[in-house]
């Protein structure tokens, strides 16, 4: 399978550059794609508060000529003087810094630099949020910025050496880091200029709180050479732990930053290099669903509508190609038919077959195949369509192949006067929240027509939702454009189908709606109200719920895109994705709960929700319909 | 780290210009001068270090006994004895200089990779066996002089360390300080060898600290608001000796050897301090030169009546203590060259006297005849680095 890089990118970092053409020119003999240099000199302080020194003459650090513009704007990521203390205490050091950063931050976008390597070394950071914050503001370069976040703090990597001062590694006194990350980030309100630059340290915190790193906009990891074992050859390689972590994060198409002094001069700096490659080449291939969301990570779109627009050929041909829906559907309607027919009755008993919703046919397909494997004999398999485009296709295969077998009903299933009750009812409108397309309606519609011991397939479906953490969503939510008409908060008050990449989810999905068919009550009613109850293990932000279905088609047939029963290379749903407007910081092991509502009127269905996290309770989302509600 | 051969030695010759920031300045035990160098800005970052057996001659080029040009830029150098000089580099580097050739040659003797991060402060222990680093990688590291090899380093701090000093007679002690705004005592027999030091009175973060010689429990620390502060390292003992001289941070101190009361103090006010810090007294100040134009990074004392002091301004100044008058060394080489043999003393009075005056007074006094001695394109022994 290939990836979109086919090796990994990595870049070399020098924490001093004497000769940025050796360095250069070493970097990239060595195999790497780009190199990490500071701005200024790192022992070259400025004085803007007074005294002689703040109208020094000498120019700030070397010349934009020595590089083209094109090497600047793609090899070299600037990094700024370490000395900086945006925090500090003390007015002056404080007000100092700010002024040095400023000029550094300027020179780098002068430059045309792609990114800013910028430390993060404590939770104190409002001060240093600020500054980037107000620079971003007032730019108009669309540098990134890559906030560099330890994976321990500072006092957390220090040796045990100080007396009086405990040594103890205990995950619940260990600071969190993503914690200053989150800090830095909010303050800057998610700006999307922000990334993550993740330096991995000697000891790794735990699983769940790496986890949450997934779900950030990381960008790069820092690998510090000091973190290397030397293998039987001599070779520089990786613990167990931090390649699992290096491997998890090249899902997100990281970069690699190698730091730190060259510690195996017999393998020269290129050894790290190609490790770094090896692991990039030894990852899991990608599987079918991999393959067939590439490049739809993450990336909203609107639920469809079939009940309302009539789908194009092209998102026909795709739906087709699922390897495992239709295999279900035909194992469904084959189990079917053989408990409704006995055995001795094969040969004479016919039987008659609607599937409402046929589309380009594929379900008529899978339902004649099934007939045909059960060795049961069909009357009439009626394929009922509301697309009419659709039935063109349908009635030319009718020509070509079914011949008088299947009748084609281009009629809408709810209006349809069938001539005959129907033994099965097959249908696929299901969308990734199970009922979102409005299967409960349109199966309560055509159920007229099943006979009184008659079997729907789908028999049951159930809608799960998650709460879930993504950075990365959240923006592209805040940055999608408010149609005319609708309220400013309407991005946020409705659901997308989205493949969930750059996201964490914080607890086990549960489930929320169970629509059951056929529905027999005496009045049905399909408005739905749950109210679900998660915790979150870590600390955490809720950016809003994921949202995913099963269905059992017949018996022990089942579809199913909840992550724990996914069915192995089913594409067809990928999940839906209700944001928030404001999203919900959570402490660590604090609750979180969701209400959802399923509103139906004789016109529209819709949803609405809310959370309570965190102390805070968010307003009732999308009310009355007002932003998203689905036509019936 | 690993042994120069005299295959090097073609290399080590004299740089034809001097650096322009000027750091590092050390006497000789029998009167010379080192003076480290370094180009912050422009296009290459070099360092360079010198040594001058007439002190009055620095930071001329000519006028050197001894100079060669570094891999990188240098913050911090030390004498380990009359003719090694060890030397902390901005690579994160670790080298050891030997003068050889009756002072006039520097050749590499030893050198490590070192630190992760910009090298900050060096010192020697007192048995000059061994030397402490210090840099921005946040690192401790202790090194076997002998054989310049690693044999400690313990992450103690937060934050990138700004100096470290080995106690004067005490060859397992000595104290660094930090970013972190941690002082710290070291004591290398013990098991858990740094502990935490109160620093009242200092109000701000310590920016550099320096035991008084003579004495087994005190030491002298500056501050990021340029306070000065005598500390004692010991529990129970009250510290309530401090003054302001300087606005802007302490960047040096430096105790008179001959006369361990005085305490000389640099910073980034570009001032020049001497404080007399006499037991059981307030700290008096009796010295006080704004003379340099950029900050002032490297101070030591001759005798205990003078005060050499060097910085970003590329002037190396003589302070005369007593007379509070202060003189740039070794710019006029044509014109001091008759009377260079009488010694900074004696230039001091013929050139022009900078008094503790105002700035303005002499801005462009020294300035012009030193911009023909900058560091420009100096591309020679880069090799270093290369093979190190």
């Amino acid at each position: 399978m290939q990836r979109a890089n086919s090796r990994a990118s990595c870049g070399r970092d020098f924490h001093c550059c004497p000769d940025i053409g050796i360095a250069l020119e070493t970097a990239c003999k060595a195999g790497y794609d780009f190199v990490c240099l500071p701005l200024v000199n790192p022992r070259f302080k400025r004085e803007f508060i007074g005294g002689p020194s703040k109208t020094r003459k000498c120019a700030l650090t070397r010349s934009d000529m020595c590089l083209s513009s094109q090497d600047w704007g793609s090899l070299v990521v600037g990094k700024v003087s370490p000395w900086l203390q945006l925090d500090a205490d003390f007015y002056n050091t404080r007000k100092n810094s700010e002024q040095a950063l400023k000029e550094e931050l300027t020179w780098s976008a002068h430059l045309g630099l792609p990114a800013v390597l910028m430390p993060l070394n404590s939770g104190k950071c409002s001060n240093q949020s600020q500054c980037l914050n107000e620079y971003m503001a007032s730019s108009y370069f669309q540098q990134q910025y890559w906030i560099q976040v330890p994976l321990l703090s500072p006092a957390d990597q220090c040796d045990p050496v100080i007396e009086g001062i405990d040594d103890d590694m205990e995950e619940e006194n260990l600071e969190d880091t993503w914690q200053w990350w989150d800090k830095f980030r909010s303050l800057c309100d998610s700006n999307r200029r922000l990334g993550v630059a993740l330096e991995l340290t000697p000891d790794l915190p735990s699983e769940a709180l790496m986890e949450r790193w997934l779900s950030e906009p990381v960008k790069a990891v820092v690998v510090p050479t000091s973190l290397f074992l030397t293998n039987k050859k001599g070779y520089p390689v990786l613990s167990k732990a931090h390649q699992a972590l290096i491997k998890n994060l090249f899902k997100l198409e990281v970069q690699v930053i190698i730091s730190g002094q060259e510690r195996h001069p017999e393998k020269t700096i290129r050894a790290y290099q190609q490790y770094m490659d090896h692991l990039w080449q030894s990852q899991d291939p990608v599987d079918t669903v991999g393959q067939f969301a590439k490049g739809y990570e993450d990336f909203l779109q609107s639920p469809l509508q079939p009940l309302m627009d009539n789908l194009e050929s092209q998102t026909y041909e795709i739906f087709e190609k699922d390897p495992i829906k239709y295999s279900q559907y035909q194992k469904a309607v084959y189990l079917a038919l053989l408990d409704r027919v006995p055995l001795e009755e094969r040969d004479k008993k016919e039987s008659v077959l609607m599937v409402v919703g046929a589309g380009r046919g594929p379900l008529v397909r899978a339902s004649l195949a099934a007939a045909d494997e059960a060795g049961c004999k069909l009357k009439k398999v009626y394929a009922v369509e509301k697309n009419p485009n659709a039935v063109i296709t349908l009635r030319n295969i009718k020509e070509a192949e079914w011949g008088d077998l299947v009748e084609i009903i281009s009629c809408d299933m709810r209006e349809w006067e069938a001539p005959e009750k129907t033994d099965i009812l097959v249908s696929e409108l299901l969308g990734s929240f199970g009922d979102n397309e409005l299967s409960p309606e349109c199966l309560d519609g055509a159920q007229r027509y099943l006979k009184d011991d008659g079997i729907s397939i789908p028999a049951k479906y159930t809608s799960y939702l998650a709460p879930l953490m993504s950075c990365k969503l959240y923006n592209e939510v805040r940055g999608s454009k408010v149609e005319r008409g609708k309220p400013p908060e309407a991005p946020f008050e409705m659901p997308y189908v989205v493949r969930l990449h750059n996201c964490s989810i914080l607890d086990d999905p549960q489930p929320v709606f169970i629509f059951s068919h056929p529905n027999k009550a005496a009045s049905i009613d399909n408005c739905r109200f749950k109210s679900l109850e998660f915790k979150s293990s870590e600390a955490a932000v809720v950016h809003g719920f994921a949202g995913y279905f099963d269905t059992q088609l017949y018996k022990d047939v089942m579809l199913s895109i909840v992550p724990e029963t996914h069915s192995p290379c089913m594409f067809s749903w990928f999940p839906i994705y209700f944001p928030i407007r404001v999203p919900i910081k959570v402490e660590k092991n604090s609750l979180i709960t969701i209400d959802i509502w399923r509103r139906c009127t004789s016109k529209n269905v819709w949803y609405e929700w809310s959370f309570q996290c965190g102390g805070q309770t968010s307003p009732i989302h999308n009310p009355k319909g007002r932003s998203y509600t689905i036509g019936l | 780290m690993r042994t120069a051969t005299t295959e090097d030695m073609y290399q080590y010759e004299k740089p034809t210009a001097m650096d322009r920031q000027l750091d590092v300045l050390q006497c000789h035990a029998d009167g010379g001068l080192l003076l480290g160098a370094s180009s912050l800005t422009g296009q290459y970052w070099f360092g360079s270090i010198w040594f001058y057996q007439r002190p009055e001659l620095a930071p001329g080029v000519d006028g050197c006994t001894a100079g060669v040009q570094l891999e990188a830029g240098l913050g911090d150098a030390r004498w380990v004895d009359s003719t090694h000089v060890l030397v902390g580099l901005d690579t994160g580097g670790i080298a050891v200089w030997r003068l050889e050739d009756d002072f006039h040659t520097f050749v590499l003797s030893q050198s490590a990779p070192g630190h992760d991060g910009v090298v900050t402060s060096t010192a020697v222990a007192s048995d000059r066996q061994r030397a402490v680093t210090a840099a921005q990688d946040r690192c401790i590291k202790i090194w076997d002089l002998s054989i310049t090899s690693l044999i400690y380093s313990a992450k103690a701090h937060n934050s990138l360390i700004s100096c470290v000093d080995s106690h004067p007679s005490e060859p397992d002690l000595f104290l660094s300080c930090a970013q972190d705004d941690r002082i710290l005592l070291w004591d290398k027999r013990k098991p858990k060898p740094a502990s935490i030091l109160k620093k009242s009175p200092l109000e701000h973060t310590a920016t550099c600290l320096r035991w008084q010689p003579g004495q087994a429990h005190k030491f002298a620390v500056g501050s990021e608001s340029g306070q000065l502060a005598m500390l004692d390292i010991r529990a129970g003992v009250d510290n309530f000796r401090t003054a302001s001289p300087h606005d802007r941070p302490v960047y040096n101190l430096q105790f008179c050897a001959e006369k361990p009361s005085l305490l000389a103090s640099v910073g980034e006010d570009c001032r020049t301090v001497v404080t007399s810090v006499l037991e059981d007294d307030d700290m008096k100040q009796i010295y006080s030169n704004t003379s340099h134009q950029d900050f002032v990074h490297g101070l030591t004392w001759p005798s205990y009546s003078r005060l050499y002091t060097c910085g970003w301004d590329s002037q190396v100044l003589c302070h005369n203590i007593d007379a509070c008058t202060s003189v740039a060394l070794g710019q006029r080489s044509a014109a001091s060259n008759t009377q260079a043999d009488n010694g900074a003393e004696d230039a001091a009075v013929k050139s022009a006297v900078l008094t503790n005056g105002d700035i303005s007074d002499h801005i462009g006094d020294g300035d012009s005849s030193l911009k023909a001695t900058y560091s420009q394109a100096v591309k020679t022994a880069q090799e270093i680095s290369a093979e190190g």
